[in-house]
């Protein structure tokens, strides 16, 4: 805990390298973190959410998740964990481009008799 | 390019007349879409006029043959010539895409002095706008085919009569420059001599074709109608064949007469052997005979079926024999052509004929050919008609043998339900070892047979006897000539050997498989991803990191094709790949695989070995940090799709091969170009080509 008050006090006081040491960490390195790389990412799925970002941009963050452990049952749930927070059209908006991201191509099941098969069929 | 009746095939016939040099022909039809059979066709048509090199007629022959290759070993033979014109008739009649990039192979390697020229209803969607650029295309299309004023005037001319400019103008009005009514309107015209009245009839009638169609009939004799009529039931008409079918003589000498004289009967290639009815007046005339006659139909067609199958022409007796709508007899010719045809690669065209059955309803009345035709779906990844036509299957009585009098109805369905896994490992055995005993040596299925009793009973655990059980196996399909049987069997003894230390073993197993997997060319068949699966993890294993990946990337490419239609294949390969993906510590690629292998799981549990398996490596893989997502991450959605970028389809042209919307297209191939570390199509193209994820 000792460094990371260090690193807060820094932010504070917008220590210029502290912060451009945070912003330069990439979406793959990690220091010995406390939260696992799984966790990180599904956070940081939420704010790319929440900030309305483009959809490359989610999918991007959903494959270091799935990547890094979290099922689609994972990804699901991070949109709804930030629902009540982000608000109801974000998250309308993302639902399309996370559904594409975990597979699961929306645009045909809506058009299919039969939504029930979640694997696309590859009978094709 | 244009509408039916401009004179294209004229058009061509004549420049290929003209051409200074050697021509060959080729007239396309709806059964040229299976790419094995264009092939083979194209490869004819160039032997007749230029040294083809045996190897192209190895690899047409050879086991489940790659059709790139050999539509490049086409091009390549071009590339030494000189002064040659290939002319492709009917090109429209190609809707297979894969029948397009062979196409587009050929105009790609064609030197200057090789001129390809086709013609059709619609362009082919072939990359031209590279050629056009370049200069080297030329393109002729119904403006330029349509009569103008002096041309119709000189036609008239050359017929023997004379009209003035007003009249010719105004046929060139009402026929909109359509070369055919006007040669019509000439000789009706030198017949009764009174241009006004005609040229009027002739405006009057709703559809120019009709007229045509009148004016055509009414200048035959009543027994040469009667033969147009019936013959257009035909195909490819040979003298023989329309003797037979239509149950009369002399047929080649009226044909020829007919291709001389009118315009009904047109010869399909330069020797003058075999001719089809005008597209045009196909349909008139059938819709003539359905009027006049329409017990004749069926009675025709049988008759053209029974004549094919006894003169070597299978593919067409098949098709005569459904047509004539008579499913026990295509039942028979069907089965009867299954193994070879698989083995030859044909499986567009079987995949055709087994839809046949399902679209008429026959197979509820067809159980043996449900059985075969679910075996064929899993064979090549089609889960879903798999396991439809397995319902079929069950619910139906079929007893007795398939048609090589050798295979027990009973004994397929057993194998059937062994292979599709649908209740668990322990029932899978049961039914291989209730299989085994109805399926008696004499049978093709044998080999097959034998290799599932031992990969089920090595999923149920006792590896022991599952290894002596794969060993007949292996000998039996070595003898029959069953490569994929085969190698899958020696793949399963390379695992058991593997894993009790017997590494030498294991090694000289994997390397008969692999030997077998490249010797038979059946680069395609979805089962060689498990065999360099399991290679490519003994290889990794030995420290040969360069081959290893070679032969991983040899497995993923095939991966997305070998689904939960054979699950204990499809869960075994995913986890060999994930434990290679392990010694290089690829954490994104490993949990790739494992989440096919769950899905695949959660489909079909009970997989025996197979659970636990897929739980340990779960375990090793949480221990791996997470590096970089790159080709080895990328979903069997995506590698479906790369195949297809490589081809010049636009995404919404992508989007309907694979019936998803353009969007997920976009969507996917994103995707990939980010796991492949570029930012184009092309790039993405050259580099999974340089790690080995498209075929050569």
């Amino acid at each position: 805990m000792d460094e990371r008050e260090d690193m807060l006090r820094s932010l504070v006081l917008h220590d210029d390298s502290v912060v451009a040491s945070v912003l330069a960490m990439g979406v793959n390195t990690w220091d010995p973190s406390a939260i696992d790389a799984k966790t990180s990412a599904l956070v940081r799925l939420g704010a790319l959410i929440a900030l309305d970002a483009p959809v490359v941009s989610y999918q991007s963050c959903i494959a270091v998740a799935l990547a890094a452990g979290a099922s689609a049952d994972d990804i699901v749930d991070t949109l709804m964990a930030v629902a009540p927070i982000a608000g109801g059209v974000r998250v309308v908006a993302a639902a399309p481009a996370l559904a594409l991201a975990i597979g699961y191509d929306i645009d045909a099941a809506l058009e299919a008799h039969d939504t029930t098969t979640a694997i696309p069929d590859e009978d094709r | 390019m244009a509408p039916p009746g401009y004179g294209k095939s004229t058009l061509l016939r004549q420049w290929a007349r003209r051409h200074t040099g050697t021509s060959t022909w080729l007239t396309l039809d709806v059964n040229d879409n299976d790419p094995v059979l264009l092939l083979s066709y194209l490869t004819a048509a160039f032997d007749r006029i230029l040294p083809v090199d045996p190897d192209v007629f190895r690899q047409l022959t050879a086991p489940l043959p790659s059709v790139r290759v050999i539509a490049s070993m086409l091009g390549a033979v071009l590339m030494a010539q000189d002064r040659v014109a290939l002319v492709l008739d009917d090109v429209h009649m190609l809707e297979n895409p894969d029948c397009h990039d062979i196409i587009g192979t050929l105009i790609e390697h064609a030197p200057p002095g090789v001129q390809i020229a086709t013609a059709g209803r619609r362009p082919l969607p072939l990359p031209v706008q590279r050629i056009r650029a370049e200069g080297r295309i030329v393109e002729v299309g119904p403006d330029e085919l349509a009569l103008d004023q002096h041309e119709a005037a000189a036609l008239l001319h050359g017929v023997g009569v004379e009209l003035t400019e007003s009249q010719v103008h105004e046929l060139v009005g009402v026929t909109e420059g359509w070369a055919v009514p006007i040669y019509l309107a000439a000789r009706s015209l030198k017949a009764r001599g009174n241009a006004a009245v005609d040229i009027a009839k002739l405006a009057e009638h709703r559809h120019v074709a009709a007229y045509v169609w009148a004016e055509l009939l009414s200048a035959q004799s009543d027994e040469t109608v009667e033969f147009l009529t019936r013959s257009s039931l035909l195909e490819q008409m040979s003298g023989a064949l329309c003797d037979a079918a239509l149950v009369t003589t002399g047929s080649a000498a009226r044909l020829e007469a007919l291709a001389e004289s009118n315009l009904l009967v047109v010869p399909l290639d330069d020797r003058r052997k075999l001719y089809r009815y005008h597209q045009m007046f196909r349909g008139l005339l059938r819709a003539e005979l359905a009027l006049r006659d329409p017990d004749l139909l069926p009675q025709i067609r049988r008759r053209a079926g029974t004549w094919c199958e006894a003169n070597g022409l299978p593919d067409a007796a098949v098709g005569y024999t459904m047509a004539a709508g008579d499913a026990d007899h295509a039942a028979q010719l069907v089965l009867r052509r299954v193994l070879p045809m698989y083995r030859a690669g044909r499986i567009v065209t079987l995949r055709r004929w087994f839809d046949w059955f399902d679209d008429h309803g026959h197979m509820n009345s067809h159980p043996t050919v449900a059985v075969v035709g679910a075996w064929l779906s899993a064979l090549v990844g089609h889960a879903a008609t798999a396991e439809r036509w397995a319902d079929v299957a069950e619910r139906g009585a079929g007893q007795g043998q398939l048609p090589d009098g050798h295979t027990s109805i009973a004994g397929l369905r057993a194998l059937l339900r062994a292979g599709l896994c649908r209740h668990g490992v322990e029932q899978m055995l049961a039914d291989a070892e209730h299989a085994e005993q109805l399926i008696t040596p004499a049978s093709s299925w044998r080999a097959l047979t034998l290799a599932l009793v031992g990969i089920s009973r090595m999923l149920t655990g006792d590896t022991g006897r599952a290894d002596e059980e794969l060993a007949q196996a292996i000998d039996i399909a070595g003898d029959d000539g069953a490569l994929p049987t085969a190698s899958v069997a020696l793949g399963q003894r390379a695992l058991i050997a593997f894993d009790r230390g017997e590494h030498d073993e294991a090694r000289s197993l994997i390397a008969r498989a692999c030997a077998m997997v490249d010797e038979g060319r059946s680069q395609e068949a979805p089962t060689n991803a498990f065999v360099l699966a399991v290679a490519a993890r003994i290889t990794r294993h030995e420290g040969d990191v360069a081959q290893a990946e070679q032969l991983l990337a040899g497995a993923q490419r095939l991966r997305p094709a070998l689904t939960y239609a054979l699950p204990f294949l499809a869960v075994q390969t995913r986890l060999e790949l994930i434990r290679v993906l392990l010694a290089a510590a690829d954490a994104a690629g490993a949990r790739t695989m494992l989440r096919e292998a769950d899905a695949i799981l959660r489909r079909r549990p009970l997989l025996g070995i197979l659970g636990e398996q897929a739980d340990e490596l779960r375990a090793q893989i949480a221990r791996i940090p997470v590096g970089a997502i790159g080709a080895s991450a990328l979903t069997g959605a995506e590698l479906r799709l790369l195949p297809l970028l490589r081809t010049h389809r636009t995404f919404r042209e992508i989007g309907e091969r694979l019936y998803v919307s353009p969007h997920t297209v976009k969507t996917q191939a994103i995707s990939i170009y980010r796991k492949l570390g570029v930012s184009s199509r092309g790039g993405a193209v050259e580099r999974a080509a340089e790690l080995g994820l498209l075929s050569p």
